[in-house]
């Protein structure tokens, strides 16, 4: 008898410990869930794009708490992989709201997934949208060497100093000029 | 062509030798003295110039669409003939004004010619920025919306201000020379009038001398920072821009070396032609030529030492774009171009001044021509690759100079051609007073002994002595020999 009592003990621990436990659920049909998702359909790159997604159950009923990832695939290294870039819980409405900002330009589709819970079914849905280039607005920020002191002057100074040496120059041509107005004779020889 | 000159003059000698150098430098001033060859020169030039002219007004109507100039290759055949005459005013700067300061002796009767060819490239080079800007009327905003930290005003402002030091240092040395024609009688009125105006009332006195060479000194100095400033913000104009090809830290010396080596050949060639049509050759004699083509061959390798740098430094990293401008040059559409200018306009030249063979003066003058077409080609294929090179994934840009261009530039080239003559034909080409104060010296100095003069320069009777020859003024200046009559190969500094 406490051989046998020790045995049932035994299955139902493992029953329990088991992995995933005991699913009660499990035995009944899992209740399946639809995923609806909008977004915008273009966006221009490294802008941030807002995903929003409803999870309802068969019945239309909203599901509140149940975590939505937002995935998208990337290339690595010449492999394709998915990478979860959001994540939110939905509302009581079954309303989740997730942003990522794509850096690729081209065609992109995000997808966001509900994995199942609580004898809810997994359900995903896709969106396709266009990123495009971004449009760089030009921006006067200051570049290369900035020196606040090197003002216009820097290249006014040094031509103003050759104009006024020519004016010097012109003075002592003029003096020349005066010389030979008081010379006994203006028309003398060379 | 040949100026028609009173055959007596060579027949005066001795003491009479300044009166020869007068009536020589003077003839071809006098009415007549040109004769029909002479007219027709200026007649065929004026007719270039004319019709370049109409070309520049089709131009405006019509807008640069009439030339082979695009949005994409936006600088040709005008900025490659700006680059070009900015180059050849540096002869004046150099021989005249760097000779000046170190007291070269041998420089006296070339400096008029070098100092014109200044003021004359000048113009001709400043005016053909204005004619490929299409519209002329708007050079004008550069002055009413100035933009300091744009090199286009820099360059405004640096080529201005050497047109007018330019011009102030040839009117100088010209007071007493004009002085002398104002008296001449053989003269026209109105021409002895314009010669009273310039001549500033020169009257030889002391005071006036000493004031006059205090003048020219300083322009001297002042001109040659101002010289080297306008090549070097010509050259910005292209190496403040993020393109291949021009986006070089070393384009400011590279074009001032450039500007020289051009401006050397420039005055070898003009020197030669006056030389040969106004029988200057007891003057400009063939030291002269040997001395500037010794100048030409250093500017020379110096020149070849540039380009190989920029290239060399260049063809090494070969970035993207860098490498495709460096094919074009050298194997691709502007290879014969390039290979013209490398071998026709450098490695020919110096191989010619090189050899004691080849350096005489038909090979100086050969090689000088040389250059000069070498150094145009050189401008070009600065200008016009870079332009033509894509700066996005695009086709290479297409340029060719229309009829238009080429009569523009045909015009710069015969209106260069035509000023010269016309300034030639109103003002002495060689500049009297200087050579007559170079024999001056010559007959009242010490011998040379040796030794520096309390400025730190070599006595000038060493001038003209340096490529080994015996000169006549060389000996020992004697009271008797002092006193001897002194030709004007004494102080032109020819071994004869």
């Amino acid at each position: 008898m406490r051989a046998r009592l020790a045995a049932v003990a035994l299955v139902a621990l493992f029953l329990v410990l088991a992995p995933g436990g005991i699913d009660t659920a499990a035995a009944s049909p899992a209740v399946s869930t639809e995923l609806s998702i909008s977004a915008p359909t273009a966006t221009v790159a490294g802008r941030p794009v807002t995903v929003h997604v409803v999870l309802k159950d068969r019945a239309g009923k909203p599901v509140a708490d149940a975590l939505i990832r937002l995935v998208t695939n990337v290339t690595f290294i010449g492999a394709d992989h998915e990478e979860v870039v959001d994540e939110a819980q939905t509302d009581a409405s079954g309303k989740a709201v997730l942003t990522f900002a794509p850096t690729d330009t081209g065609a992109a589709t995000v997808t966001a997934r509900f994995t199942g819970a609580r004898g809810l079914a997994p359900s995903e849905a896709s969106f396709a949208f266009e990123v495009r280039a971004p449009i760089v607005a030009y921006h006067p920020t200051p570049v290369g060497i900035q020196a606040p002191w090197a003002r216009s002057y820097f290249i006014v100074v040094p031509f103003m100093g050759v104009w006024i040496t020519y004016l010097v120059v012109l003075a002592r041509a003029r003096k020349v000029r005066r010389a030979g107005a008081r010379a006994p004779s203006p028309q003398g020889s060379s | 062509m040949s100026v028609a000159v009173d055959p007596r003059i060579d027949q005066i000698s001795g003491d009479g030798a300044r009166g020869r150098l007068r009536q020589r430098v003077e003839a071809p001033l006098r009415p007549g003295a040109w004769g029909v060859k002479g007219r027709l020169l200026v007649a065929g030039l004026s007719l270039i110039v004319a019709w370049g002219i109409f070309a520049w007004i089709h131009q405006l109507r019509s807008g640069l669409a009439v030339t082979g100039l695009s949005n994409h290759v936006s600088w040709g055949l005008y900025i490659t003939n700006f680059v070009f005459f900015i180059g050849i005013s540096h002869a004046g700067t150099l021989v005249s004004a760097i000779l000046r300061l170190t007291h070269a002796e041998w420089r006296r009767p070339i400096t008029r010619l070098a100092e014109m060819i200044t003021v004359v490239a000048l113009v001709i080079g400043a005016s053909m920025v204005v004619v490929d800007m299409g519209r002329p009327d708007r050079l004008l905003n550069v002055l009413r919306f100035p933009h300091l930290r744009s090199p286009i005003l820099w360059d405004i402002l640096s080529i201005s201000t050497y047109i007018l030091g330019s011009l102030i240092y040839l009117l100088l040395p010209l007071v007493p020379d004009v002085a002398a024609l104002r008296d001449s009688p053989s003269l026209g009125r109105l021409r002895r009038r314009i010669y009273s105006a310039l001549s500033l009332r020169w009257a030889g006195l002391p005071a006036q001398r000493a004031d006059l060479n205090k003048a020219i000194g300083i322009m001297a100095v002042v001109i040659v920072p101002v010289a080297v400033s306008v090549h070097t913000v010509v050259s910005w104009i292209f190496g403040m821009t993020l393109r291949e090809g021009w986006n070089s830290t070393i384009f400011g010396p590279y074009f001032v070396v450039g500007a020289i080596f051009s401006g050397i050949a420039g005055i070898i060639v003009v020197m030669a032609i006056f030389r040969r049509v106004y029988h200057l050759e007891e003057y400009i004699t063939e030291k002269h030529f040997r001395y500037l083509g010794s100048l030409l061959l250093v500017l020379g390798l110096l020149y070849v030492y540039f380009t190989a740098s920029e290239y060399i430094t260049v063809g090494y990293k070969l970035r993207v774009g860098d490498d495709a401008l460096l094919s074009a040059l050298l194997v691709g559409r502007y290879a014969p171009l390039f290979w013209a200018f490398a071998i026709g306009g450098t490695v020919v030249p110096i191989l010619l001044l090189a050899f004691r063979r080849t350096r005489t003066i038909p090979g100086i003058v050969t090689a000088a021509i040389l250059v000069n077409v070498g150094m145009w080609l050189k401008r070009f294929v600065i200008v016009v690759p870079s332009m033509a090179l894509p700066l996005m994934p695009w086709e290479w840009g297409t340029y060719r100079p229309t009829w238009v261009e080429w009569s523009i530039t045909a015009a710069a080239f015969s209106g260069f051609a035509l000023v010269f003559v016309l300034l030639a034909r109103f003002f002495p080409v060689i500049s009297v007073w200087e050579v007559e104060e170079g024999w001056e010296r010559v007959e009242a100095g010490p011998p040379f002994d040796g030794r520096v003069d309390g400025d730190g320069h070599l006595d000038g009777h060493l001038d003209g002595h340096l490529d080994g020859h015996r000169d006549e003024h060389l000996e020992p200046v004697t009271r008797a020999n002092r006193l001897a009559p002194k030709g004007p190969a004494a102080a032109t500094g020819d071994a004869g």
